[in-house]
Parts: C-alpha cells; sequence; structure tokens
C-alpha cells in the first residue's frame, strides 16, 4: 500500500512540474532573456536544487493540515486521487487552479470522510495554508508595482537599448531564482505528503518530524522531470498565449514571485506558485498602465481558489468512500490507480489531438 | 471572532513574509537599476569624453551590481538558515 501512496505522490509531484512550468519560464521566453530550451532546462535544473533548500512547508503539510495519528495511507492515497483528478480536470477546461490548493483540499476532503472533523486540524488550514494562499498573491502583486515604479523612475530617461540589455541579462538571475523558488515550495508539498504516509504505515514517529534523504531526492527529481517534459510542451505553443510584457517589466515580475515564494517558504506557508507569479505579473503589468492589466484573469484567479479546495475535498473524500467498498487493503487504491490511469489516458490524449487541430495564429 | 482568528493566525510570520518579500523583491530591482543607470551614464559620459565622471559612473554601476549580487546570496543564506 506504501508502495502505492510513494509512487501517487511522485506522479502528483511530475504533474506539478509539468503544469507549472509555463508560469516560470513564460517571462523569461516572452522578454527574449532566454531561449526556450534554456530556459526549460535551467528551471529544471533550479526546480531539483531549490526542493533541497528547506523543509519548512513538508513540516506544515505533514504536520499542520491533517491529524497524522488519525489518518492511514489509504486516506493520503484518496487525497492525492482527489488533487490529481481536479488537477486533470482544470488543466482539460482551461481554468487556472492551484496544484497546492488541489493537494491540501484533497487531504483534508479525504481525512474528514476517513475520521470525521476531529482528523482536520482546522487552525493549521486556516492560518497556514487559507489565510497565506490569500495574502500572498496581493503582496506579490505589491512587490512587482512598486519594483517596477522604482525601475522606470531610475532608468525611465536612459536610451533603451542597454536597459534592455541589462535587465534581459537580469532576468537570467531573476528567472533562475524563480525557478528556485518554485522548487522550494511546491516539491516540499510532496515531501510533506510522503512523510506522512510513512508516518500513517509507522514507518516514521509522528513525534519526531524527519523527511528522509530518499524522499527529498525522488520529490526534487520527480518535479524537474515534470518541469523538464511540460517544457517542451510549453515550446511548441510559445507566441500563441504568453503576454508581451517589457524587459523591465520581466525583471521585477521575476523578483516579485521569486521574493515572495521565497520568503514563504522560510516561515513554511505552501502557497499557490501559479497564483504568486500570476501575482508579480499583474503587480508589474499595473506599475505601467492598469489598464494593461487583465483583471478578469484575477477574477478568474479568486473563482479558482473559492472552487479548488472544495472540490478535490469532494472528489478526494469520494474516492475514499470507494476504496472502501473493496475493503481496507489495498484492492480499492489498485482498482482506483488503474481506472485513473485509464481515464486519465484518454483525457490527455484528447487534450492533446484537440490542441493540435487548433491552427495557428 | 477577531480573538479567533489572532490564536489561529500567526500575524508576526505573515508581516515578515510581507516585509522580506517587499524588501528583497524592491530591493533587488532597485539595485539592478542601479547598476543598469551607472553602466549606461558611464558609457555615454565616456563618449563625450568625460574620463572622470564617466570612471565614477561606472563604479556606481559596478557597485550597485555587486550589492544586488551580494543581496540575493543573503537572502538565500538567511533563507536556507531559517
Amino acid at each position: 500500500m506504501l508502495v502505492i501512496v510513494v509512487a501517487t505522490a511522485l506522479t502528483f509531484d511530475f504533474t506539478n512540474g509539468f503544469h507549472d512550468t509555463a508560469n516560470v519560464v513564460a517571462t523569461s521566453i516572452s522578454t527574449r532573456a532566454l531561449p526556450p530550451r534554456t530556459a526549460v532546462a535551467m528551471a529544471a535544473v533550479l526546480n531539483f536544487v531549490g526542493a533541497f533548500i528547506s523543509l519548512e512547508v513538508a513540516a506544515t503539510v505533514a504536520q499542520d493540515v491533517v491529524q497524522a495519528g488519525a489518518i492511514t495511507p489509504t486516506v493520503i492515497f484518496a487525497g492525492l486521487i482527489g488533487a490529481i483528478t481536479w488537477n486533470l480536470i482544470t488543466w482539460y477546461h482551461g481554468i487556472p487552479s492551484s496544484s497546492s490548493h488541489a493537494l491540501i483540499g484533497g487531504m483534508v476532503g479525504a481525512a474528514f470522510a476517513a475520521a470525521g472533523a476531529d482528523a482536520v486540524i482546522g487552525e493549521g488550514v486556516l492560518g497556514k495554508v487559507l489565510i497565506p494562499a490569500v495574502l500572498a498573491p496581493i503582496v506579490a502583486l505589491v512587490v512587482g508595482g512598486v519594483g517596477i515604479v522604482i525601475a522606470y523612475r531610475v532608468v525611465g530617461r536612459l536610451r533603451p537599448g542597454p536597459v534592455n540589455r541589462g535587465f534581459r541579462a537580469g532576468q537570467v538571475v531573476s528567472g533562475g531564482l524563480l525557478a528556485l523558488a518554485h522548487g522550494t515550495n511546491d516539491a516540499q508539498k510532496t515531501m510533506g505528503v510522503i512523510t506522512l504516509a510513512l508516518v500513517a504505515n509507522g514507518n516514521l514517529s509522528a513525534a519526531n518530524f524527519e523527511v528522509p534523504f530518499w524522499v527529498i531526492l525522488t520529490s526534487a527529481t520527480a518535479i524537474a522531470a515534470g518541469t523538464y517534459s511540460g517544457g517542451w510542451r510549453i515550446i511548441r505553443t510559445m507566441g500563441t498565449r504568453i503576454i508581451k510584457m517589457d524587459t523591465a517589466q520581466g525583471f521585477a515580475a521575476q523578483g516579485a514571485g521569486a521574493s515572495t515564494i521565497l520568503a514563504s517558504s522560510a516561515f513554511g506557508f505552501p502557497l499557490s506558485t501559479t497564483q504568486v507569479i500570476a501575482g508579480g505579473v499583474m503587480g508589474a503589468g499595473a506599475g505601467k498602465r492598469l489598464s494593461a492589466v487583465r483583471w478578469g484573469v484575477a477574477g478568474n484567479m479568486l473563482m479558482a481558489w473559492l472552487v479548488t479546495l472544495p472540490a478535490a475535498a469532494a472528489v478526494a473524500a469520494a474516492v475514499y468512500g470507494f476504496t472502501q467498498l473493496f475493503g481496507t487493503g489495498a484492492a480499492g487504491p489498485l482498482i482506483v490507480c488503474a481506472a485513473a490511469l485509464a481515464f486519465g489516458g484518454l483525457v490527455v490524449a484528447r487534450r492533446i489531438r484537440a490542441e493540435r487541430e487548433v491552427p495557428a495564429p | 471572532m477577531n480573538f479567533l482568528l489572532a490564536t489561529v493566525i500567526d500575524g508576526g510570520a505573515l508581516w515578515k513574509t510581507a516585509l522580506a518579500a517587499l524588501a528583497a523583491g524592491a530591493g533587488l530591482t532597485l539595485l539592478f537599476s542601479l547598476a543598469i543607470l551607472g553602466v549606461t551614464r558611464g558609457a555615454d559620459l565616456r563618449a563625450e569624453g568625460r574620463e572622470l565622471a564617466s570612471t565614477a559612473a561606472y563604479a556606481f554601476g559596478v557597485l550597485a551590481l555587486v550589492l544586488s549580487v551580494a543581496g540575493v546570496a543573503v537572502g538565500l543564506i538567511v533563507m536556507i538558515n531559517e
């Protein structure tokens, strides 16, 4: 059972990297600071490195969301399937959702279905997940806005050629920091879940929280591999979906995203990195001209934030209930895995075929 | 209600996170912009034949660049040791 849970968690980690590549590399590519292949390769490597930097977020996911003593590996499996299912649904329909919120929602829903409200640590979910999740994109928006105003004030009267070249070079560093930040926050969520599974399975003590090195290494590898794989799809669709911005805006947006994620990782807040990066981009856009920002996107983000947690929780609770129809062993999770693989493969194949049929603009 | 929120939310950590993000993000952009300003002005002044002013501007730009790189390094070290 533990093997199934770890494999499912690493699958989630891979899809997380795959899903988020665009957020990490889009700014560097759209301003031509880096060629697409280099940007994707650099993001994959720095995602891997970032996963080793801090363990505060892993501790929050493992200790402050659900009661470790009250749950089983099947609960964690159901939570992961809930998160992956919701990720696939939103990816298929193009809804901007957060993998992180889906993961937390999935864990809460499955724990609630298995052991009732007592299994969910309400204070931890509210204080360490929900409130920071709302505040972080706003902080990134403000940081991006302040940054671009400062940049334009300092370099606004200079010749554009050297300024663009300078910020383009700077984006190599700020883009790298963003990829590193992504690795610190997102890979740790999977580490927290696997550690929780090890505690639930009796391999680790709940009293002495420690993430085993093999968990760090496999989580880092999975998110880096996902980032690299996702990147090639992004490269194919380049130029059709990415918003144009100048190099100073790109630098300010990446700096805002990286600093917000890194500061949050240090304090153990598991964020939606997607929403933080979008906040930084919006702030850098609004600092130049308020109307340059697609405020509708902010509305979609708010809607996705409201829906993702309860939706992933509901799917996870349903998956947990389904697995219990086959007893408490591994039979239920194995049937769910087989069904999920078949259905997921079908959905992904249909989506890729649909994208190929859309003519290039 | 306020009491309940105060007991659940670690306001101190949230404020520290927001201030650290603002200082690091805006500070990095400021220092890097100053580096570009120094180097660009240095090149312009050299083209005008004002060698001393050009050298001063270049030095200012390099100092700002070094400070921005040092800021990133210090930020990462602080985070790793958190």
